[in-house]
């Protein structure tokens, strides 16, 4: 339907220069003036990214073991991954992580930031709402190592806070070998993610609520809303910028979470907290199948950079469409 | 780095083996058993008194490293070569039993089902601690369990019914080609192989590889550096386990 109407020619397009010679000729030195500026950025990003990721794919078509001469086979990696069920688990996985790094912490992080921004705050003291602010991003300083030692003491079987705290109010029941047990390692290791990820996302929606005009509440409570309908009806849509930002960035890391995995876990037990980054590495560098672990490598950075696209694309419409 | 052979020198090395509780088995009258029969049994006397007997760290290298001992119960020297040395066709039938002996010894209460949460230090301070008897692991032990357990008696018997033991040379000292100063390295390395230095890691109990064995006079330094020395020196067995990569990288 929408293909054939044509859509009206928007007065800021790129045809517009032609109409007139002078700024066309000055809109090509301007732009060949820039690409000097765009060279420091250029070499990093070919030393860094560029090579590193065409060896990563070269390496991904041969069998190799970190030493010696690696061997050509083609695409044969790839045909193995895609038979390999821990592959698939690992991927899988990552949709468990962009539930609890992603989803969970930006619709927590956004209640929080509103219970904090209009309730702590006007009732207590910004001073509160500030300490309170610090508490939920303190795990984000916090180094992911010393974070995951703190998680495995909670968690440990035998002497672990959790389990000790459970046999003290007498739910000795519901003890359980959190990260060992396939059971609940995943549902552990994603509760160590939401505690991380949570502070990031307060910050980020307590920074959005401040540019948010206030005139906004004030008109809507004298109209008689209640909290809950300006948190739904205000807050929710005034912060939709912040929440598709925060939404990119965490779904990216949470395609990419390698440390906590290697820190809590290590992928086990078996393959139960396995995810992609991981199992690139433990290719890489346990049984050094260097090979297979590119060819993981490199599907994971495919699959990463599609899905950025998609976000940011979404994102973009949806920034636009907030303007107008 | 540099291109062709690649050198390294170790100057200790390390082997798995059985720590045990001496109290612990005189407690319940148990001898050190000489097949895995006997030690099953043995562990099935702990059982049935309420104590597990095998402290056991899943989460990190020692269930690994107790599999890999009760896969070479079920191996012979050649069976052995095929799967380490990629010599010939390997039969996973080994490491199939010696899945199968973990799972039986978790089901008959041998091994704790907390086992696969905790790491490999928890199961050595448990060891430490008395809580369990038996503990199979490494010679890097040696030293922190000498200077650590001051409340009973501690000893250390080979994997029982196999020939065949985990074991390898140390970490390695590599000297890369385009090194600076090659012979300040080269001399680090002499002074880590000398008689002094090594004789003071004999007597800690880490396990030098070129000790006089009459100058280690410590308890420790007197059961580990001749076991290592006797395991390295044997024909039809001994000492195992090509050293790829640090410990702690399963």
């Amino acid at each position: 339907m929408t293909a054939v109407t044509p859509a009206p020619p928007a007065p800021t397009s790129r045809k517009s220069p032609r109409t007139t010679g002078t700024p066309r000729r000055t809109a090509r030195e301007t732009s060949r003036g820039y690409w000097i500026y765009l060279l420091p950025g250029a070499v990093g990003f070919i030393a860094i990214v560029a090579i590193p990721f065409g060896m990563n794919l070269y390496y991904s078509l041969t069998s190799w073991r970190g030493v010696g001469t690696p061997k050509f086979v083609g695409l044969d990696n790839y045909i193995r991954l895609v038979a390999d069920p821990a592959f698939w688990a690992s991927f899988l996985h990552s949709g468990a992580f962009i539930v609890a790094m992603a989803v969970i912490p930006t619709a927590l992080g956004v209640f929080l930031a509103a219970v904090l921004f209009d309730y702590i705050a006007p009732k207590f003291g910004t001073r509160a709402a500030s300490i309170l602010r610090a508490m939920f991003y303190l795990p984000q300083i916090l180094p992911i190592v010393v974070a995951g030692v703190l998680w495995k003491w909670l968690y440990q079987p035998q002497y672990g806070i959790l389990n000790t705290v459970l046999d003290g109010v007498g739910l000795g029941g519901l003890r359980q070998n959190w990260l060992g047990d396939a059971d609940t390692s995943m549902l552990a290791v994603m509760n160590v993610l939401i505690w991380l990820q949570i502070g990031y996302t307060v910050v980020v929606f307590m920074a959005g609520l401040s540019r948010v005009d206030p005139a906004l509440y004030e008109a809507a409570e004298i109209d008689g809303a209640g909290w809950f309908q300006r948190f739904w009806s205000i807050t929710i849509p005034q912060l939709r910028p912040e929440i598709a930002v925060v939404l990119i960035t965490t779904s990216v890391a949470a395609l990419k979470v390698f440390a906590p995995i290697y820190v809590l876990t290590r992928g086990g037990p078996g393959t139960s907290t396995i995810v992609p980054a991981y199992f690139s590495y433990s290719n890489f560098f346990t049984t050094t199948q260097v090979g297979y672990g590119a060819a993981v490598a490199s599907l994971l950075a495919l699959l990463v950079t599609i899905i950025a696209i998609v976000l940011l694309r979404y994102q973009t419409r949806n920034a636009e469409g907030f303007e107008k | 780095m540099g291109s062709g052979q690649r050198y390294g020198l170790t100057n200790y090395g390390e082997y798995v083996s059985v720590w045990y509780n001496k109290d612990l088995f005189a407690q319940q009258n148990i001898q050190v058993p000489s097949s895995v029969q006997e030690l099953e049994q043995a562990m099935d006397k702990f059982a049935g008194v309420g104590i597990t007997p095998l402290a056991l760290g899943s989460q990190d290298y020692p269930g690994t490293h107790l599999l890999y001992e009760l896969a070479l119960a079920n191996m012979d020297k050649d069976s052995w070569s095929a799967y380490q040395q990629f010599e010939g066709d390997v039969d996973w039938t080994a490491w199939e039993k010696a899945a199968q002996t973990v799972q039986d010894w978790t089901a008959r209460g041998y091994i704790s089902k907390d086992s696969t949460g905790i790491a490999a230090q928890d199961a050595g301070n448990a060891f430490v601690a008395g809580q369990y008897p038996i503990f199979v692991s490494g010679t890097w032990w040696a030293g922190s369990f000498a200077d650590e357990i001051k409340d009973f008696e501690f000893d250390q018997f080979l994997f029982p019914g196999t020939d065949l033991h985990p074991g390898s040379g140390g970490n390695l000292w590599v000297v890369p080609e385009k090194a600076k100063n090659k012979e300040l390295a080269y001399d680090f390395m002499e002074i880590t192989m000398s008689p002094e230095i090594q004789n003071l890691l004999g007597n800690e109990g880490a396990v030098p590889v070129a000790a006089d064995e009459a100058a280690i006079t410590s308890p420790i330094g007197k059961l580990t550096t001749p076991r290592f020395n006797e395991l390295l020196n044997s024909k039809d067995g001994g000492l195992l386990v090509p050293r790829l990569a640090g410990r702690g990288t399963q």
